[in-house]
């Protein structure tokens, strides 16, 4: 059987696609919950603040904090990402390896 | 022997998208292009660039290869990191609920000891697998804070109060949360 490039690299896009568009919610919400954290993190802080029952020297040291919380995200988020491209990367080669196998004379 | 395949989904540069009816072309790194309609896709490879996916695929094949980006998920390092996370948090669970006369540094100065003994086996065991370079900040990251919390909490002259807790318990969540989170995307 003869082995068609474009049709085998369409069946590979279309595998990435499919896994990517699977992932895409875990990302979605990885993203949100470190978003949702942050905001209710931010409203304890201040509301604290303002209420007086934290210092200005306690509250400047947890704004400092904030930069390495962020970072974690980031890399957090980051690791995720990499994952679902690595789980579209194997659909891929999955596709791949199939059409190879099929186009090979038995 | 397994050689590191960066496929398609990382091309590391832009490729350029051209819509066949009258929608604008552009440039967009390729992960992002995965999610683009696929109206946009077709001429987006050209010949040569066919030729050297396939001749790496090729290569792929026939040396074992796997395309890892990733360490491969742990269950008992997630474990783990669970159950530090929860007697990290359990410190200042105990010390909201005690009295201020009971919230000296040195009544909990063994806890400590244990929890960074464990963070620091816990980074230990990052540090030994492979594709940790995402993994190793964000458990630096975890060390500082726990370490600057702690120093916080023995230097203070008086007792903690109960705001400083609260704060200290929020960011102590929130600190353990992006690695349990990464490692979980592993499964």
């Amino acid at each position: 059987m003869q082995f068609d490039v474009n049709e085998t690299l369409a069946g590979m896009m279309g595998a990435m696609q499919k896994q990517f568009s699977k992932d895409w919610p875990l990302i979605k919400s990885a993203a949100h919950q470190f978003l949702q954290a942050r905001i209710l993190r931010l409203a304890l802080l201040a509301e604290l603040r303002l209420t007086g029952q934290l210092s200005s020297a306690f509250f400047a040291e947890r704004m400092k904090d904030e930069q390495l919380l962020l970072q974690s995200e980031l890399h957090a988020i980051t690791i995720v990402t990499l994952a679902a491209a690595q789980r579209a990367a194997r659909a891929a080669l999955q596709v791949f390896t199939r059409a190879v196998n099929k186009a090979l004379p038995i | 022997m397994l050689i590191q395949f960066i496929p398609i989904a990382i091309y590391p540069l832009p490729i350029t998208f051209h819509h066949p009816h009258s929608l604008p072309s552009f440039s967009v790194f390729s992960p992002i292009a995965l999610l683009l309609p696929p109206a946009y896709l077709p001429r987006s490879y050209s010949t040569t660039m066919k030729r050297i996916i396939l001749v790496l695929l090729f290569g792929c094949l026939f040396s074992s290869c796997s395309v890892t980006l990733v360490p491969e998920y742990n269950a008992s390092l997630y474990q783990k990191i669970v159950t530090t996370a929860a007697r990290n948090d359990r410190i200042y669970i105990d010390l909201l609920q005690a009295d201020t006369t009971h919230r000296a540094f040195s009544q909990y100065a063994k806890r400590y000891a244990g929890i960074e003994t464990s963070i620091q086996s816990i980074y230990l065991q990052y540090q030994a697998r492979a594709n940790n370079s995402a993994f190793l900040p964000i458990l630096e990251n975890i060390q500082t804070l726990f370490l600057k919390f702690k120093t916080e909490h023995k230097q203070h002259t008086s007792a903690l109060t109960q705001a400083e807790i609260k704060v200290y318990q929020t960011y102590t969540r929130d600190y353990w949360k992006p690695l349990l989170i990464a490692e979980n995307a592993l499964r």
